[in-house]
């Protein structure tokens, strides 16, 4: 898969080293979010809006619609960020998205739509919906004048848009999906996801302290487990202080802590962590 | 739970002024960690408890009833493991914490109080209900353990 950045470069939005723009369209379009992203590279901009799990309309300054969105997801290197373009009044991209990344991507190849299909299945039990999304809802902290204190892969915006978010026309769930996985959803306060070297992969919510947390917790349940002589991590939770934490492996080079409401009911989230 | 219930009943801690025993004001040094095993003991009777331990706030281990394939530096190790975990979670030892680890196979679930931390090592077959519930009153069992103990100069 092309990298949006291929070496890290200084950016507003806190050098999004090796974040793909495919990665965020697929993402964008499984979680069925409502979101508008700019995507802004080498002093171009480009806006793409997503809603219903679809991208539906595409701007650059000269172009709009498909042949917009061919431009950006051209582009080799850049930032996203949250677009304050108006929602567009009628949806100008006519081919689906999967269909634009194959067309304009060429690495997107089989292998990527295996996978594609892939995050489909596990969207239905959590994953684009909860977390995974890297459909993160707060204002980056570069955007706000913050400094990130964890190292960040790739930060996406948000502010208007919902915090939690659920596909309109969700793919059918797989017959094991739990029925509580609307209430998970909703339940789900912040949560961040870390990739193997703690470099911060996605944040939702106001998850800074969770980000900062996580590294720490990662390495103080494998030190624990290790003594154990425990293997195959699946997940971790407790509850302190009225708070309720989670955190699991969620790819085999990505986890996610994620701070829950009191008391929520987090069976779904458990069930997608054992799978 | 079987026969192990009888046993459970008796981890319900009174209070102080019901034990009126002054059996407190007895116990030598040392007393207050057999008391914490016997405590520890009663995990053993639920299905799927592989072992358990029960550390101080410092991260000392009173007792364990772990299997022996854990020697003795592995289960200071795992009491100071224990206790990082806590200090990653709660910058306040105080505050209190309940969590599980889980892994394939097997789960560790801990418990912490202000003077220190219970943990229990299942496997797969245990009923986590009622192992949740036991984890509860061994915890506060050993918790009284330990604050008698500390007033009485022991911790």
């Amino acid at each position: 898969m092309r990298r949006m950045t291929k070496h890290p470069a200084p950016t507003a939005h806190g050098g999004p080293e090796g974040a793909s723009l495919a990665d965020l369209i697929q993402l964008e379009c499984l979680s069925g979010s409502r979101e508008a992203v700019l995507v802004t590279s080498s002093g171009r901009q480009g806006h793409l809006f997503f809603e219903g799990g679809a991208l539906v309309d595409a701007r650059t300054r000269e172009l709009a619609g498909d042949d917009a969105a061919f431009e950006i997801i051209g582009w080799k290197t850049g930032t996203f960020g949250a677009s304050d373009l108006p929602w567009p009044s009628r949806h100008t991209i006519t081919l689906p998205w999967r269909e634009l990344l194959q067309q304009a991507v060429p690495g997107y190849d089989q292998h990527e739509r295996a996978r594609s299909e892939r995050v489909v299945a596990m969207n239905t039990t959590l994953r684009s919906s909860i977390p995974d999304a890297a459909v993160a809802s707060s204002p980056s902290p570069a955007a706000s004048g913050r400094r990130p204190s964890v190292p960040v892969r790739a930060r996406q915006p948000s502010g208007t848009l919902p915090v939690m978010r659920r596909p309109p026309t969700p793919p059918p769930p797989p017959s094991s999906a739990p029925a509580s996985l609307a209430g998970a959803v909703g339940a789900v306060k912040r949560a961040v996801r870390l990739d193997d070297s703690d470099a911060v992969i996605a944040l939702r919510g106001d998850a800074d302290d969770l980000a900062e947390l996580a590294p720490a917790l990662k390495r103080a349940i494998a030190q624990l487990g290790d003594v154990l002589g425990l293997q195959a991590f699946r997940a971790f939770e407790c509850t302190l202080g009225g708070r309720q934490l989670m955190h699991y492996r969620d790819t085999a080079h990505s986890t996610i802590t994620l701070e829950a409401a009191p008391g929520a009911n987090l069976e779904a989230v458990r069930s997608a962590s054992k799978h | 739970m079987g026969n192990g219930w009888s046993k459970f009943k008796g981890l319900f801690w009174q209070p102080a002024e019901d034990d009126d025993d002054e059996d407190d004001d007895t116990n030598g040094p040392g007393d207050s960690d057999s008391e914490v095993a016997e405590a520890l003991s009663a995990l053993k009777d639920l299905d799927g408890v592989v072992g358990s331990i029960a550390i101080d706030a410092s991260g000392s281990v009173r007792a364990s009833d772990l299997p022996r394939v854990f020697d003795t530096a592995s289960i200071e190790l795992i009491g100071s493991r224990m206790v990082e975990l806590r200090s990653v979670l709660a910058k306040d030892a105080r505050e209190p914490l309940s969590g599980s680890l889980d892994f394939e196979g097997h789960s560790f679930h801990v418990k912490s109080f202000p003077l220190g931390m219970v943990g229990v090592l299942i496997d797969d077959n245990a009923h986590k209900p009622a192992l949740s519930m036991a984890l509860n009153l061994v915890s506060r069992r050993v918790a009284a353990t330990l604050e008698t103990a500390r007033q009485g100069g022991e911790v």
